[in-house]
């Protein structure tokens, strides 16, 4: 068995075919220099076909298919892209290389300027241009263009990348899964193989591969096998009954509330870095963002961003939240550099100087940001939050600071929400055990189980030699969180959950019956958790909860919550 | 000649769809065009050459302007990059 990285959900057994950059290979002849006008006319009408080619493939799209629609637009300016171009003509009239191996050649060219550049998303792009590359080279030497089109059989595809012109015109009943090599979260197939809902895999080298093998895959966890035997297949076959089963149930709740048996109706909310992530709380079934992290925009800078660079990001994810959306000002420190802030280098960086305690030192930075965010509450509902609290005074001070920034937008006549929430990250352990000392100041508190875990149980999560000891399972861990939302409960204000905790399945019933008002998580989750929200009453989960805080490790608690039902 | 500078708000940085609607843009008219950034020059009619650009979110890029309808071109160029992006 061999692992590359799941990017898109689900299983697939079938055989493979192994589709390598459409079936194009450079003939490595030479021209003689009287043939050279005539090459450079082949190249002329290669880019003509090409240009048909995928005109043809852009009206076969619905007006709805925004993102293959743009993506093949983006090929066709490639075909016609002038340094690519100039460079095939000349491969002819300097190299004498046929118009189909100079077509080749230029676009290799093109495409290891690309791989050069820094951004993965970029980077990605390479493949356009040597798609169509193959296409232009097709064309010129005049042999069909090979795509995925017409299968004869269901298969799983090997390729090193899957394009946008090949997903669109994809034989979608006859392809089982994806495998390629180039390999990221941001490669094209990784988007439309989740979009088709195709199982795929990326960043494998499969070179012992042959077409017609029988392989099995799974697009969750990014394991393949290639030739399986009886008991492998068995395995990936169970796998897959239960993951159809599941998709199908999942599916059905997406526009239900997470409310549970006997009514009782819990918010699910998504955690985002980045303003066109917010697009996914309607993908997924969510209420909103319970926590949208701000570092981005502060990181690789060389100073700070401007009130109206910012505004322009939270306004971004507002828009496209469908749901109030939680902004967590800047938390930069810890494992976050922020070199223009001049936060030295420090022994315990992560009990150092960092979040709040920088922000605060830096008053005019830290207001730039909360009048970015006030603006942008008034083009939806917008609530800010404060990360690493450890004081009252720390917030009585952020408080006066953003009284400050609402009376300045106000002479300047800006709009913005003057009932925005306020809340805080219930992230130190000495701020959870003394909750009840900071609901009456705040709106809400969102708990954030990484750093209380990490705090609570002095466990560095970064060191894997004792990351293991780093559960939120621990029965003081557990206590920190009870007492909290209890607290929180008690004086009349909404407890929410943003670490990792609220997005895992098992710890779903311990926390509702904790009382926990919000959870919010990974967008993958927010089914599974919806899921097992619908199935609880409050007494079973009260039974669960009785039984955990009875135990005395937790490993026993894991044990039993993975277990339970 | 006009010259002007913009910066980069779009989140995502002028990646592979803005980029296309720029060559677009630019493709439309006759006028020199040439953008800089961090002294380096590309060609904005050719899309392989933009995205290689990395006019990444926040980076400031400047734009040559050179021809017979220049103003127009500026012009829409601003128009562009009040949508995509905001000038400075």
């Amino acid at each position: 068995m061999r692992n590359g990285k799941g990017v898109s959900r689900g299983i697939a057994i079938g055989k493979a075919l192994v589709y390598d950059n459409r079936g194009v290979r450079p003939t490595n002849r030479m021209i003689t220099v009287g043939h050279v006008a005539e090459e450079q006319r082949r190249i002329l009408q290669a880019v003509a076909e090409t240009q048909r080619d995928l005109r043809r493939i852009l009206d076969g799209q619905g007006e709805d298919d925004k993102v293959i629609r743009d993506l093949i637009e983006v090929q066709m300016e490639v075909a016609e892209d002038p340094a690519l171009l100039s460079k095939a003509n000349q491969y002819v009239a300097v190299s004498l290389n046929e118009a189909g191996d100079a077509l080749l050649r230029a676009t290799e060219d093109m495409a290891q300027q690309l791989d050069k550049v820094e951004s993965e998303y970029l980077r990605g792009r390479a493949a356009d241009v040597r798609d169509v590359g193959a296409r232009l080279a097709a064309h010129a030497f005049g042999v069909p263009v090979v795509d995925l089109s017409h299968l004869e059989e269901p298969v799983v595809v090997f390729a090193r990348d899957i394009t946008p012109s090949e997903a669109a015109t994809l034989d979608r009943g006859n392809v089982l899964g994806f495998v390629t090599e180039a390999g990221s979260e941001t490669s094209h197939t990784a988007i439309l193989a989740k979009m088709l809902e195709i199982p795929a895999i990326v960043g494998l080298r499969f070179e012992r591969v042959r077409t017609g093998q029988l392989v099995a895959l799974d697009g969750t966890t990014g394991e393949i096998v290639i030739e399986p035997t009886s008991a492998e297949l068995d395995l990936f076959e169970r796998r897959r009954a239960r993951f159809v089963e599941d998709r199908e149930r999942l599916a059905e709740l997406h526009s239900l509330p997470a409310v549970s048996l006997d009514g009782i109706q819990v918010e699910l909310a998504i955690n985002i870095a980045g303003p066109q992530e917010a697009a996914r709380v309607a993908e997924v079934g969510a209420d909103g963002v319970g926590l949208f992290r701000t570092e981005f925009i502060y990181m690789d800078m060389d100073r700070a961003p401007t009130e109206d660079e910012q505004l322009a990001v939270y306004k971004a994810a507002v828009q496209q939240a469908h749901g109030p959306v939680i902004i967590r000002t800047l938390d930069a420190g810890g494992d976050k550099k922020v070199p223009y802030l001049g936060i030295p280098a420090e022994g315990n960086p992560f009990l150092g100087y960092r979040a709040i305690r920088v922000c605060l030192d830096n008053p005019e930075l830290f207001k730039e940001q909360i009048r970015a965010i006030l603006r942008a509450s008034a083009f939806g509902q917008v609530k800010i939050m404060f990360p690493m609290i450890s004081a009252l005074s720390e917030l009585k001070r952020s408080k006066v600071l953003v009284e400050e920034c609402e009376a300045e937008l106000r002479e300047r006549g800006e709009a913005f929400d003057a009932g925005i929430e306020l809340g805080i990250m219930v992230e130190i352990p000495a701020v959870a055990a003394a909750a009840e000392v900071f609901a009456p100041h705040v709106d809400f508190f969102s708990i954030g189980t990484n750093d209380l875990c990490q705090y609570g149980l002095a466990v560095d999560r970064t060191n894997p030699k004792v990351a293991d000891l780093c559960s939120f399972y621990n029965p003081g861990v557990l206590r920190l969180i009870r007492h909290t939302i209890e607290a929180g409960k008690r004086a009349g204000i909404w407890v929410g959950m943003c670490g990792e905790m609220a997005g895992a399945v098992a710890a779903t019933p311990l926390l509702f019956a904790f009382g926990l008002d919000e959870f919010s998580m990974s967008p993958a989750n927010v089914p599974y958790v919806k899921d097992r929200v619908r199935g609880l009453t409050l007494d079973k989960a009260c039974e669960v909860r009785d039984t955990v805080m009875a135990l005395d490790s937790g490993v026993a608690i894991k044990e039993y919550l993975e277990g339970w039902e | 000649m006009i010259v002007r500078e913009y910066r980069v708000l779009a989140p995502e940085g002028l990646h592979a769809r803005p980029a296309k609607e720029l060559t677009r843009l630019a493709k439309r008219f006759t006028s020199g065009l040439v953008l800089k950034k961090d002294g380096e020059a590309f060609d904005p009619r050719s899309i392989i050459g933009l995205v290689t650009a990395q006019a990444t979110y926040l980076s400031t890029i400047t734009m040559e302007i050179d021809g017979a309808d220049e103003t127009e071109l500026a012009e829409a160029l601003d128009h562009f990059f009040a949508e995509e992006v905001v000038r400075l």
